[in-house]
């Protein structure tokens, strides 16, 4: 293959899902959100948490599903298994766990002291003997379901998900499941924040390039440009409905490459506007990193329904935006890389890529509050997506098809 | 390499003094603080005393493990991460803050993946 085919970008995007107005109704009404509680939030695979966090037998994490009201302990058992469980003692409710992690030897109740193992069995009750009939096998902490895919845990709030975790992250196969489970990530940064914006204008704000020479402007515009990030969709997949590839310009001397990118750039490889002079190590990409096309950067994948998890060589981001109310919601963007920082000029890529990315991230969180009201009080009732944001017609479809068919799913029963 | 063996002397900071002083801050929350609190000609006066002897600062403090930067070298190691607080602010916006984000304190650091702060 020529040098000029090999720089070929792919298709922009498509019209393929219609060229129709989209409503917003979706983003601002009570009833809507009141279904996607029951049929979305209540049994998609959530992501709920990275499985090296909760490594050894009797650690734990407490995830939240604000707007259910769910707390979930995803604990470790000494058999090395890690299981799920609604945060609730079985005698009077109250929560088990209270800190966002820990490691404990029993989940024990700080109300009156009913005490679980890690595998969710009731072991002791202080003065079981003025209980009456008290069986404790039946006293059993509440499953729920937990998967591990490319190292991160999903947990299900459905009493029979209707998927297991591998089909309903397809076509993002077994490479997939491996590259990103790789042992070698770890944690390195991330932010979090609240927003007075519906849900998804969090996630739609991540899912399109066509946003970028105009909201990024005044910090990346031209690094990554618009015309080099080409949308994708899988209409066909439960859980992961489209995607956005990125590509540096063809032009390397396009963006602002400034004296300060271009010194970090010798010592790492955290920036993913500029184009490191040293590369992160990545075991098992093959499958997974676009390598052949020497301007690649990234592909994100919207992981349905809150997810956008951007994948490159040795650096992961995902992105996680979980509602409170239909109005308000809890972001977060967190970062795994192969390699910690060894050496200062590792420590100083880290910090210029840092905070490059949290100021780019800052311009993309801009919108959604704005946006998030003009649909509220009725001034927007309809919104244009071009071929470039076919992603946001896919997500929508997924949106739409997940609530009619979890709908069905319990007539038919 | 361990500090006994560093080839590399600690680089003269002669007329910096004042500039390491307000701007070798331990944090990157305490860098931005900085930053958002002082005026566009502090933040050019830094970045343009600090940027000619950049290269020459990474370098020294390269030749250390990570843990063994001699204390009186940390002052240098927070002013030199500084400058990447401030270069946004003197290359691409021409001002101590961003105006096309939102407020950069209302995202908070997190200090591990399940980290949700106070409940």
């Amino acid at each position: 293959m020529g040098k000029a085919e090999n720089l070929a970008l792919p298709e922009i995007g498509s019209h393929a899902l219609g060229t129709a107005k989209l409503p917003v109704e979706q983003y601002v009404s009570q009833e809507f959100f009141e279904l996607e509680k029951k049929h979305i939030f209540g049994k998609s695979w959530l992501l709920a948490g990275r499985e090296s966090d909760v490594k050894a037998p009797g650690d734990y994490q407490n995830f939240f599903v604000d707007t259910l009201g769910v707390s979930v302990v995803i604990a470790r058992g000494k058999d090395q298994k890690l299981r799920a469980f609604y945060n609730a003692c079985t005698h009077r409710g109250a929560r088990l766990v209270n800190a966002d992690t820990g490691n404990v030897r029993a989940l024990v109740c700080n109300f009156h002291g009913w005490s679980f193992n890690l595998e969710g069995d009731l072991i002791n009750v202080p003065d079981a003997g003025l209980f009456a009939g008290l069986d404790p096998k039946q006293e059993h902490l509440r499953p729920i379901h937990l998967d591990v895919w490319g190292g991160f845990i999903f947990i299900n709030l459905a009493e029979k998900p209707a998927w297991t975790l591998q089909q309903y992250m397809l076509p993002l196969d077994e490479k997939f499941d491996r590259y990103l489970g790789n042992k070698d990530w770890s944690w390195s940064f991330g932010w979090r924040a609240k927003f007075k914006a519906n849900w998804k204008l969090i996630v739609d704000a991540q899912i399109e390039g066509y946003h970028v020479d105009m909201t990024h402007r005044k910090t990346i515009a031209g690094a990554i440009p618009g015309a080099n990030t080409a949308a994708y969709f899988f209409p066909d997949s439960v859980g992961v409905p489209c995607g956005v590839a990125a590509y540096r310009p063809e032009d390397a001397s396009r963006g602002m490459q400034t004296p300060m990118n271009l010194l970090s750039a010798k010592y790492g490889a955290t920036s993913i506007y500029t184009k490191p002079e040293r590369e992160f190590k990545a075991e098992g990409g093959e499958g997974v990193l676009n390598e052949d096309h020497p301007l690649w950067i990234f592909d994100n994948y919207l992981v349905f329904p809150n997810i956008v998890m951007f994948v490159q060589k040795g650096q992961i981001l995902i992105q996680r935006t979980l509602p409170i109310s239909a109005d308000e919601c809890i972001w977060e963007v967190d970062f795994y890389h192969t390699e910690t920082p060894a050496s200062f000029g590792q420590v100083f890529n880290m910090e210029q890529g840092v905070i490059q990315i949290r100021d780019v991230l800052s311009e993309d969180l801009y919108t959604a509050e704005g946006i998030h009201a003009n649909f509220k009080c009725g001034a927007i009732t309809h919104v244009h997506l071009n071929k470039q944001e076919v992603t946001l017609r896919a997500y929508y479809n997924r949106l739409m098809s997940a609530i009619e068919e979890q709908s069905q799913a319990k007539e038919r029963s | 390499m361990t500090a006994a063996t560093a080839t590399r002397a600690c680089p003269v900071i002669a007329g910096l003094e004042n500039h390491l002083a307000a701007w070798g801050l331990p944090t990157t929350e305490k860098r931005l603080a900085k930053r958002l609190s002082s005026d566009m000609a502090e933040v050019r006066s830094f970045y343009d005393a600090m940027l000619p002897r950049l290269s020459e600062f990474i370098e020294y403090l390269n030749q250390f493990p990570l843990d063994a930067i001699p204390a009186e070298a940390h002052q240098i190691a927070w002013a030199t991460l500084a400058m990447c607080e401030v270069d946004n602010a003197i290359n691409k916006w021409h001002d101590t803050t961003l105006d096309t984000g939102i407020d950069i304190l209302r995202m908070i650091p997190k200090k591990n993946f399940p980290d949700r702060g106070q409940q």
